[in-house]
């Protein structure tokens, strides 16, 4: 048949989404043609008898599952924290920064913008020449946090799913709540 | 009781990325309520059996929950949501985790009653037989073992094509082609379907 029809009109023609200017070419073949006719029309009736393959309701237990297991993620904070020894180092040294910038005694030299996303694990930055105070977390100090300017790991989705949890848990933390 | 405003699918994942903890707890329960059916249906349809589909779909709205910071609203949620539905079942599939599972599916879960449904009420009345149910199921298993027979790509493509009755865009979007190069998919793959279940034609249950 594709001899006779384009290929890639066939389903189009089929789901009545064939545009107008290809569709009147198609019926005319098919009112010529009796093989592709009775071709197109059992395509048509598979169609139709996939239809008779069910699929499942979901468990009723499905929505308490889930948010058990997205409540279970977001309390593992620390546990997670645990298994990547290099995050907590990051974190530690986010804190080492916290209290510093705290302490800091006005009136003399400016602090160090402070990130926006609370709880990123910031390394502590030695203090750089007056005038290069950088716009961003700075990223030296901290291989983890350097791969953020590497545009090949923006593209990792898995990477970022992980960075995304790092904030979270801080963002839960300051909250004092849980999703 | 339902959502007190009407949003996209888009606007509830932008709440779900920014909102306040409560705002958020509602955007993703809107959006589990509204797709959990359809993704469980899907991963169903490629790993055959109730539980794992389900666990599988849990991990697929873990990732949009652990994803959600990175959400950018540039493609359909559904097209982003059954993109990683995808994922998932097609790494758990690869590394073996399914194996077990779809050796041991006797297509017990593809009967009238797995629909959640019992049988006297999915079938008109007087239908609800012994032998019925029998023929039914039987359809649905040839129905099955043809569709798992097709290459990867052409079941994906039925899948989101036929029970997902996603539009071509989005579907190409998904398996990472072109819709010309799509619509040969299906083409291909509802052919192959034709001459495989040709004897169910004639005959329907």
């Amino acid at each position: 048949m594709s001899e006779h029809l384009k290929e890639e009109n066939i389903v189009p023609f089929l789901d009545g989404r064939l545009d107008p200017a290809e569709r009147g070419p198609v019926e005319a073949h098919l009112a010529a043609c009796a093989a592709c006719r009775a071709q197109v029309e059992e395509l048509r009736a598979v169609v139709g008898v996939l239809g008779e393959w069910p699929g499942v309701a979901p468990s009723p237990s499905f929505d308490a599952a889930l948010r058990a297991r997205v409540a279970q993620e977001a309390e593992q904070g620390s546990g997670w924290f645990a298994l990547r020894p290099a995050w907590g180092a990051a974190l530690a040294a986010g804190v080492v920064l916290a209290v510093a910038v705290a302490s800091w005694q006005p009136g003399e030299v400016e602090p160090p913008p402070l990130p926006e996303a609370p709880g990123v694990a910031v390394a502590p930055q030695p203090s750089p020449p007056a005038g290069t105070q950088p716009t961003q977390p700075e990223t030296n100090g901290s291989d983890e946090l350097a791969v953020l300017d590497n545009p090949e790991v923006l593209d990792n989705f898995k990477l970022l799913s992980e960075f995304d949890i790092l904030f979270e848990v801080e963002e839960e933390k300051e909250e004092g709540k849980t999703l | 009781m339902g959502p007190a405003v009407a949003r996209t699918d888009e606007e509830w994942m932008l709440v779900l990325k920014a909102g306040v903890p409560r705002e958020r707890e509602e955007a993703f329960d809107v959006l589990v309520g509204k797709y959990r059916t359809p993704v469980i249906h899907f991963l169903y349809r490629l790993v055959h059996r109730r539980e794992p589909a389900e666990d599988l779909a849990q991990e697929v709205f873990l990732r949009v929950y652990r994803a959600r910071k990175s959400y950018q609203p540039t493609a359909k949620f559904s097209t982003w949501l059954f993109r990683i539905a995808t994922n998932v079942a097609l790494n758990a599939l690869r590394d073996g985790r399914m194996r077990h599972e779809r050796e041991m599916s006797i297509d017990a879960d593809t009967g009238p009653e797995a629909s959640g449904l019992p049988l006297a009420e999915r079938l008109p009345d007087g239908m609800a037989t012994a032998e019925q149910a029998l023929v039914e199921r039987e359809r649905a298993a040839e129905i099955r073992r043809a569709v798992e027979e097709l290459p990867e790509k052409q079941r994906l493509a039925v899948l989101l094509h036929k029970y997902q009755e996603m539009d071509y865009a989005e579907i190409a979007e998904v398996l990472e082609c072109s819709e010309s190069a799509l619509k040969s998919l299906l083409f291909r793959a509802y052919e192959t379907l034709r001459v495989r279940l040709r004897p169910l034609l004639g005959a329907r249950a």
